[in-house]
């Protein structure tokens, strides 16, 4: 089981097993990234390859550069396990009135052979 | 933030530079074909990279875990030069080991890219902050701290440069009138009509802020009592004529002011409390006036 409660400086992460859906969410700046991400890379390396359909949710407004590796590092993985097979699909969801999100969105979307869906949330134009 | 993209861009550099190197050697090494009989003198190094910060640290350092043991004897073979130094690599090691590097070098610049992006959504919102704490969100003129903090900076100037400067502190005549007539509304719109006069009437170097829900405080840099007496009467000329249309109604206000003007041995305090006592005569000798400190 994933499931680790955010704080002010890192995301909540966790593992729904009726949806297969792993969220993140929140803002990402611990001291230590790759001790932080670390329980996630574990998990990842240990369940990924059991599960024929994988949902990322990612709903991040902020990350500094360590966390940025570790999120391109997930996203490399996802990419890795659907050469092997793995039916995954990354839904981005960013802040609709901030223009800045949707480039970092594309940013990071870019060159991952994986569905990748970029998802505005809320903003004045609904 | 600004230490971890030195050192992202420090990686990259290293990167940059190892894959220049190898591209070097491969080069070199395909021009004498992989038998390496004679390999040429090391490069020149190049212009210093663009993004390097100093030459300190930008080769892999020895025993670092991120670089790759062949990596390691590559270089080494490199630096130390000479012939048939490459001799024990094949050139397919080389051309893997320039393909890793090269990938290495634009997951870095992607990751850099990507964090310059949140830095600058930070910094907007750090200045979107400091706006918004040192406006009057109705008025969109600076508040009560925006203009204590001019205040005590004009008070530094006139300790030690002499400075003169004025204040003039407004209050709009029977306001409450309009709030309990014409509903709260209305009396933001007046607010703010009578705010845009002040942007007109007053000239560039003077400042106006809304000091509390019906004064306005008025700073006059280099300005004596007179001068911004002459001053104020402008604005409340220019508000007495104005009016608002509300309910079908043309709504008007006056003002009074009160001046006050730095003088030594006076603190922000005690300007305030002068500007005050001048708009209370003001007020005193029947509003829509403006008065002067006395004497």
């Amino acid at each position: 089981m994933l499931d680790m409660e955010g704080t002010s400086s890192t995301p909540a992460i966790a593992f729904d097993e009726a949806s297969m859906t792993l969220s993140i969410r929140g803002e990402s700046y611990p001291e230590n990234s790759f001790a932080f991400f670390a329980p996630v890379f574990e998990w990842l390396n240990a369940e990924l390859g059991k599960l024929a359909v994988f949902k990322l949710h990612v709903s991040v407004s902020y990350m500094n550069s360590s966390s940025t590796k570790c999120m391109l590092d997930i996203l490399d993985m996802l990419c890795e396990a659907t050469r092997g097979g793995l039916d995954a699909r990354v839904s981005w969801f960013y802040d609709a009135d901030n223009e800045r999100a949707l480039d970092l969105a594309k940013e990071f979307s870019e060159d991952m052979e994986i569905p990748f869906d970029i998802i505005p949330v809320g903003g004045e134009a609904k | 933030m600004a230490k971890i993209i030195a050192i992202g861009d420090k990686y990259q550099a290293e990167a940059l530079e190892s894959a220049s190197r190898l591209r070097h050697a491969l080069e070199a090494m395909e021009a004498l074909g992989s038998g390496n009989r004679a390999l040429p003198p090391r490069p020149a190094p190049e212009a210093p990279l663009p993004r390097a910060r100093g030459q300190d640290g930008l080769r892999p350092r020895r025993g670092s875990s991120v670089v790759d043991p062949l990596i390691q004897r590559l270089h080494a073979a490199i630096e130390e030069g000479g012939e048939g130094r490459l001799a024990p690599f094949a050139v397919n090691d080389v051309s893997l080991l320039l393909r890793r590097y090269e990938k290495t070098d634009a997951r870095l610049e992607k990751i850099v890219t990507i964090s310059d992006g949140y830095q600058s959504q930070l910094r907007e919102a750090t200045t979107r902050m400091d706006y918004l704490a040192r406006t009057d969100p109705l008025t969109g003129l600076p508040n009560r701290r925006d203009m204590m903090e001019r205040l005590a900076r004009e008070v530094a100037r006139f300790d030690r440069y002499g400075t003169l400067f004025s204040l003039i502190l407004f209050d709009i005549d029977d306001f409450k009138l309009v709030n309990d007539r014409y509903g709260h509304e209305t009396g933001d719109k007046v607010l703010r009509n009578v705010a845009s006069i002040f942007g007109r009437e007053l000239r560039k170097s003077d400042t106006c802020a809304r000091w509390g829900g019906e004064e306005f405080l008025v700073l006059c840099p280099e300005t004596g009592t007179v001068e911004a007496v002459i001053v104020g009467e402008k604005c409340r000329k220019a508000i007495a004529e104005s009016a608002v249309e509300a309910r079908e109604c043309r709504i008007g206000v006056t003002v009074s002011g009160g001046v006050s003007a730095i003088a030594a041995g006076f603190d922000i305090d005690a300007l305030i409390r002068g500007a005050d006592d001048s708009l209370y005569r003001a007020k005193d000798a029947g509003k829509n006036l403006i008065r002067g400190c006395e004497a």
